[in-house]
Order: structure tokens, then C-alpha cells, then sequence
């Protein structure tokens, strides 16, 4: 330990009880009942805990401003501070450090947004407004979503819409039209398979019905580590050596409105891998991105256009060497099906099950599908930790190991706790490894689970 | 029986519900006495911190000051609470609270009830009486008239 890295860790409550108590005693104090609950105890608890929060307020900043490595947000997993992962995630000493002192702001959690489908099947014109519609899905909590202003609405079937002095809009009776809409909380727990959505609002008369055809997407807040990531590669665009982490920086901090680095504008388009090839005997250098659910399946061509955009066109910076031609793709999907059973206690399923065997096909209770969902979400996560082209690479080409799939599924956490899963059997891959060519990414594809709840 | 060493009763600032200006001190039974007064003025202390070894702060005493217009006949089930409560400091060898009912003159002043809270300790026995009125709660010292 060093008189820095002790700065890091808060002193704990006992510690700072018996220094007190010490001093104390060394200033001739003659109290010597220290029973919980007397006067002098008490006194001295009270200086005590004040001491001590002091102590943890003191190692927070030092930790918050030191470094990118020791610095945390609310809600990140700080080794420093076990109870900041349970706070509500929020902007706090990282944000501020990777903003102010690297330019780089953290891509926050974003509104679900996507569209729905409006139909007027009642026998009269509705007029509605912007906000005026309540959507709910079927999902996980029933998130609620709002309907924004079409700018214009695109209209499903034939028809005309009429725009009213108010900013309302009539909608003639059976029409069908394209609503965007927006989820009212933040963050992925909104998020809305195709399907799921479905009108709610009691202002609409009966007959009056929406959908989703689509995915209904939020983005989730950035993760720590490719952000204090992001940050560093931030400092590549003033070196004239260093244009492979420029791509890699601009790449992931485009946002869709065509800007990047410390823009708050638009939104993150969320990339977030970025494969540059190491050697180019040509002068040409290739440029793989992918976002965490993947490439081509997951990034529009309207999006590889912007981040195509913004690394070649120099907004700002050189980042492309006039000698170097660069091409930007999105990342070939590589689908990797997944086959598994693995056990667990029904005593620690949150919300209760009964043991037994559940398969995902079987249409288990909703605790257990609650499971299902959370092993599936961290496999998807650790297949978004795995560089473009896999870990072991030779010359960008590497593997994604049937071993790693086994780890995330036992790892699984509900709500940041442990569901105690054990024993995992991974069928499908049935090879030791996935192969994942040059450029190419691995994501999730059908899932068959076999939960042992015992 | 609990642990009942005289040597362990120490010494503490005098403080009943506040220190005199000499911040004069108190020792041996008073300082028991003075204890179990706290002890019955407060639910909980300081200490109940994660990382506190006191995991019985939250729960550390019996504040009667909310029996103040409690319906005498609901009075019955507080001795129990007191008596436990009493019992948690470990220089207390017995309690017992019996309950007085009706109109009672205690130094001087008019109460509807009161609670006689005798408990004995290694140096000796001593007593705590809880008058109740309808809006207030005060404990003294000695027995009731």
C-alpha cells in the first residue's frame, strides 16, 4: 500500500471508532463506560460516523478524479464501493472526467423509439394528438410508450389525413397509418418485440387498434470500461500515428445526426466494436464496425453511411492520411444457435417456481421465462464483449469458445444478484469453438434452454 | 442471569436529557440508572451502521414517551416491553414494571397512570417511575405516592 492507493479505500467505521476512542483516552478523557447507549459512547459515535463519511466522501473523490480506471458513474460496479452498483444509474465522477478532461461525454440510456401501427376501425374519423395515446406492451413490466408527431405520418392504406388548427390530426375511419412512438421511462426495460405494443388510452373509441410490426429499441447507458475506452482513444485524434484508434474513436462516437466526439446532439448510433486491420501492404485499410447486437443485422445503411461519413470526410480532424483509402463496413454477422440445460434452485428464482424442468419452447411460468430471458440478455452481452473477429485472432480471423457461452450462462445476474445457476451443458455449439472469420462478428441465434430448477 | 460486574459500570458524563455546564461526571450504579433512563426515552442509538458490531441498535430501547394518552386498559401489555427492554443492558440482573391506574399525584403534579420499573443490579435495586398523562410522559426517580 502507498500513501495514494490508500487514499482509494474509505476507512472503515470501526477503524475510525478506535482512532477516536484512542485519541480520546491520549487527551485524558476519564469516561469508561463504552456500554452502547451512553452518553460518551454516543457522543463519540456521533463524531465517529461523521469522521467516517467523511472518509468515504474523501477516498470517493480521489478515486472519481485519479484516474479513468478508479473513476465511477452511479451504477457501475465499483470494486472501491459494492453498494454503487445498486444506485439508479446516472452521470457522476466518470462522466464529468471523461467529458472535461478527454472531451469523450458517456452515451447515456436512451428513450425506446420505433413505430406503430394506428388503425381506425371504428365507424366515424378519431382525431388525436401528439402524446395523446397511451401504448402498453405485453413485455416484461408493461412499459408504456406515447405517440410523437409524424413529420408526416406515413399512411399504411389509402386515405386522407387531415391536420386540424389545434395540432391534432383526423384520422378518417379505416385507415391505418405509421405513428412513431416513444417509450415515457428510459432504458432497455422498455424495449418492445414485434407485437407486444397494443393502444390502451381510453380517449379511443372502440375498433381504434395499434401494433408494432417493428422492434421498438432503446439504447442502454454505455458500459464502464468501453467508455473509459472511448476516452482514451479520444487523445489518437491529435496523433499522426495513431489513425486506427481515430477510426475506432470517431466510429463510436457518431451519433445520428451526423456529428460525433463531444456532440450531445441526435443520438448515439451505438457502435460499439470497431475492427481496424493492424497492416496494409496496399494502402488500403479496412474498417469493420458493429454495434452489441451485432452488424449488418443490427446497423442500418443509413447509419454506416453516417459513420462512413465522419471518418472519411475529416469533420474537424484528419483522420483519414491522404495516403490511406479507407472502406468502412459493417461487420459480416457470424449466427451462433445455442443449445443448453443447466440447473438452479427454484428457491432462488426471483418471485418463487416450482422445481422441475422447464425448456424456453415450453411456455414456462413467467419467474422462470424471467430466467430464460436474463441467461439469454447475458449471453448476448458477453458475445458484445468479443472483439470483431474474435478472441485467439491470426491476421483478424479467431474463435468464440463454447466455454465462455457456458460462463455467461452461469453467471447470469437478476437485478445485479446471482440467480446461483450451476452444472451448465452446452450442446449446440458442439465443437470446443465458433470460428469467426476476418471481419465477421458473433451474435446470438435460436435459442433452445433447458432449465433444472431443483 | 446476566453478566453483572460492578468494575464494568464505569464512568460517563452526567446526562439525564442534558449535560450540566461543568460537564460534571457520574459513576457506578447512577451510571446504570442514567443508562436504563435512556434506555426508556429512545427505540434505537447510534451504531446501527452496516459496519457497526452493534446489530442491536435499531431496537435498543422502549421510548414510553408514545404511551403519553394511551387508553389505560391498552397499558397492560407495556410492561412486558419495558421489562425487556430494561433487560438488554447487561448489568441488569432482574425488572419488573407493574402498572398503577387512576388518578395519581407524583412530585407534585396530576397523571392518569404510571409504571413503577424496579430493577436490581449487582450494587443494588433502584427504581424508575413512568407517569403518564394524556399528553405528556416523564420519568421520575423513587416511588409512587
Amino acid at each position: 500500500m502507498t500513501a495514494f492507493t490508500d487514499r482509494l479505500v474509505p476507512e472503515t467505521i470501526d477503524a475510525v471508532r478506535s482512532k477516536l476512542r484512542g485519541y480520546l483516552v491520549a487527551a485524558g478523557s476519564l469516561i469508561t463506560d463504552w456500554i452502547l447507549g451512553g452518553v460518551g459512547q454516543q457522543t463519540s459515535e456521533a463524531f465517529s460516523q461523521s469522521l467516517w463519511q467523511e472518509s468515504v466522501e474523501v477516498s470517493s473523490l480521489v478515486r472519481g478524479y485519479a484516474s479513468l480506471d478508479t473513476s465511477t458513474d452511479p451504477g457501475d460496479a465499483d470494486p472501491y464501493d459494492p453498494a454503487n452498483v445498486g444506485l439508479a444509474p446516472g452521470p457522476g465522477y466518470l462522466s464529468q472526467k471523461g467529458e472535461g478532461d478527454y472531451g469523450t461525454p458517456r452515451n447515456e440510456e436512451t428513450f425506446a423509439t420505433g413505430q406503430a401501427t394506428l388503425t381506425n376501425g371504428y365507424s366515424a374519423a378519431v382525431a388525436f394528438s401528439p402524446g395523446s395515446l397511451t401504448f402498453t406492451s405485453s413485455g416484461t413490466g408493461n412499459p408504456t410508450y406515447r405517440n410523437l408527431a409524424g413529420s408526416p405520418y406515413t399512411k399504411v392504406t389509402g386515405g386522407t389525413l387531415t391536420a386540424n388548427p389545434d395540432g391534432s390530426v383526423t384520422l378518417p375511419a379505416g385507415i391505418a397509418i405509421y405513428l412513431p412512438v416513444q417509450a415515457e421511462v428510459k432504458g432497455v426495460a422498455s424495449n418492445a418485440s414485434p407485437g407486444q405494443i397494443s393502444l390502451t388510452t381510453t380517449l379511443a373509441p372502440t375498433g381504434v387498434t395499434a401494433t408494432n410490426a417493428a422492434s421498438i429499441l432503446a439504447s442502454a447507458r454505455e458500459d464502464a470500461d468501453p467508455y473509459r475506452e472511448r476516452c482514451r482513444q479520444a487523445a489518437s485524434l491529435t496523433s499522426p500515428n495513431g489513425p486506427a484508434d481515430s477510426y475506432r474513436y470517431l466510429a463510436t462516437s457518431a451519433r445520428d445526426d451526423g456529428t460525433w466526439g463531444n456532440s450531445k446532439t441526435g443520438n448515439p448510433i451505438g457502435v460499439t466494436r470497431v475492427y481496424v486491420n493492424e497492416a496494409s501492404s496496399t494502402g488500403i485499410a479496412a474498417v469493420a464496425i458493429a454495434k452489441r447486437t451485432g452488424g449488418v443485422s443490427a446497423i442500418s445503411t443509413d447509419e454506416l453511411a453516417i459513420v462512413d461519413d465522419i471518418i472519411r470526410t475529416n469533420p474537424g480532424v484528419i483522420a483519414v492520411p491522404n495516403t490511406i483509402t479507407i472502406s468502412v463496413v459493417r461487420a459480416t454477422d457470424t449466427t451462433i444457435a445455442l443449445t443448453y440445460s443447466v440447473k438452479g434452485k427454484a428457491s432462488l428464482v426471483p418471485g418463487g417456481a416450482t422445481p422441475g424442468t422447464y425448456t424456453t419452447g415450453g411456455s414456462p411460468p413467467d419467474n422462470v421465462q424471467a430466467v430464460f430471458d436474463a441467461i439469454q440478455a447475458n449471453v448476448i452481452d458477453y458475445l458484445a464483449s468479443v472483439e470483431i473477429g474474435g478472441n485467439d485472432q491470426t491476421a483478424g480471423a479467431g474463435y468464440i469458445y463454447t466455454a465462455d457461452l457456458s460462463t455467461a450462462i452461469v453467471t447470469t445476474t437478476m437485478s445485479n444478484v446471482s440467480v446461483g445457476l450451476y452444472d451448465p451443458a452446452v450442446t449446440l455449439p458442439a465443437t470446443s469453438s465458433t470460428s469467426i472469420a476476418a471481419m465477421h462478428d458473433g451474435i446470438l441465434g435460436s435459442v433452445n434452454g433447458t432449465l433444472v430448477l431443483v | 442471569m446476566a453478566t453483572n460486574d460492578p468494575s464494568l459500570y464505569g464512568r460517563d458524563i452526567r446526562c439525564l436529557d442534558d449535560a450540566d455546564a461543568l460537564f460534571s461526571d457520574v459513576t457506578g450504579l447512577d451510571v446504570v440508572i442514567q443508562d436504563v433512563y435512556h434506555r426508556l426515552t429512545n427505540d434505537s442509538v447510534l451504531g446501527s451502521t452496516p459496519d457497526a458490531p452493534n446489530v442491536d441498535a435499531d431496537n435498543w430501547g422502549f421510548d414510553v414517551t408514545k404511551l403519553a394518552g394511551m387508553a389505560i386498559t391498552d397499558l397492560a401489555t407495556i410492561p412486558p416491553l419495558i421489562s425487556a427492554a430494561v433487560q438488554k443492558d447487561p448489568r441488569i440482573a432482574t425488572c419488573d414494571v407493574s402498572v398503577q391506574r387512576g388518578t395519581l399525584r407524583i412530585a407534585g403534579q396530576l397523571w392518569s397512570a404510571a409504571l413503577i420499573v424496579t430493577a436490581t443490579t449487582a450494587l443494588g435495586p433502584f427504581a424508575l417511575i413512568v407517569a403518564i398523562g394524556d399528553t405528556t410522559v416523564k420519568i421520575f426517580s423513587g416511588s409512587a405516592t
